[in-house]
């Protein structure tokens, strides 16, 4: 075998070798917490459309010092006015908002609606929920973007459930319904 | 002859020459420093959108897109390096994100496979050619070789003669 045919060979082995391992390879290398059910919470630090600074963290720390029934769970839901499946859910989280959750025994169970707008603008919001109703309040501003990809956030909406320890124990993606919520919340 | 071989050298010569210039210029890269401008819109041309299939977040018009653009903005902006923000992303939404492949594990090969192609492909190149100049000419043939050229050329001859015949008649 001369050395050209030789050199053409190995090109050749190490071409193929080279496309089957890119073709058999894990693509995944990491676990990315795409999921986030099971994790604790990224923090919420911001200002909502009427001006209230909202801070995530600082609602989990008050539930320390609280008995378990009395501790706060927190729904953060990530909507935007343009998002046609935001409006679908919005009856719902209403619900969620003026009627709560109760527990077996018939008593309240203490929860707390914050959203986040999702590429949106302060206005378009303010528009959205005056026409839709609602008052919780809603971070808007260049905090958003942080914010939704903390929770890496694909698309709006997407709904996270919160535990009173700061853990995350639902994820919806699409709309969500008062149902999904309230049966996942005990107290 | 002599004319030639020079002319073969020259042109092994330019080409090497090209070859290496090639090589310096390309590994200089860009001199001087990006601007953050810059460096936002090369982030965003290496990291692909989440909700969409390979596309770079530059060329989608996707929501989560759009959010992804303006925080790389914001993440040169504040400092951050270019490791970190791929890092960022790649920890959200999974290593697919980054559209550059990196420098450990499998990937290295991705840089590692052209120059070691190039390296084979011109070591055989080179021994061949060595191999080429080193045979003599002036090498006796071996006994078989002989009889064989013997047995053509009086093939040869005897077809000459016999088509000189023909023609005359």
């Amino acid at each position: 075998m001369t050395p050209f045919k030789w050199a053409t060979a190995t090109i050749a082995v190490l071409s193929i070798a080279f496309v089957v391992i890119l073709a058999v390879q894990n693509q995944q290398q990491s676990t990315p917490n795409f999921n986030l059910v099971g994790e604790l919470s990224p923090d919420i630090e911001g200002v909502s459309a009427t001006g209230e600074t909202i801070n995530l963290d600082q609602i989990l720390q008050q539930n320390r010092s609280k008995v378990p029934a009395q501790q706060t769970w927190v729904v953060v839901n990530f909507f935007a006015s343009w998002c046609s499946g935001c409006m679908v859910e919005h009856a719902d989280l209403l619900q969620f908002h003026e009627e709560g959750v109760l527990n077996e025994e018939g008593a309240f169970c203490p929860t707390n609606l914050l959203g986040v707008a999702f590429n949106d603008e302060k206005a378009d919001v303010t528009d959205f929920f005056d026409r839709f109703g609602g008052d919780w309040p809603v971070v808007v501003g260049s905090e958003t973007n942080q914010i939704a990809l903390d929770f890496s956030v694909l698309t709006a909406p997407e709904t996270f459930l919160i535990a009173p320890s700061g853990l995350i124990v639902l994820k919806v993606i699409g709309p969500v319904t008062y149902q999904r919520l309230a049966e996942s919340i005990s107290c | 002859m002599l004319k030639s071989i020079s002319l073969r050298r020259f042109s092994w010569i330019l080409l090497i020459a090209t070859f290496v210039t090639a090589l310096i210029i390309g590994s200089m890269g860009r001199s001087g420093e990006q601007s953050s401008a810059d460096r936002a819109a090369s982030l965003a041309s290496s990291i692909a959108c989440p909700q969409c299939s390979g596309q770079p977040v530059s060329e989608s018009n996707a929501p989560i897109a759009q959010v992804i653009r303006a925080e790389i903005k914001n993440q040169v902006d504040s400092g951050l390096t270019d490791d970190e923000i791929r890092a960022f992303y790649r920890a959200q939404y999974g290593d697919w994100v980054d559209l550059n492949p990196g420098n450990d594990g499998i990937e290295i090969l991705v840089w590692v496979s052209p120059f070691l192609i190039a390296g084979v492909a011109i070591g055989g190149m080179v021994l061949a050619f060595s191999r080429r100049r080193d045979a003599d000419p002036d090498d006796e043939l071996s006994d078989e070789l002989q009889e064989r050229v013997q047995k053509l050329r009086a093939t040869y001859e005897s077809d000459e003669s016999s088509r000189g015949q023909n023609e005359r008649k």
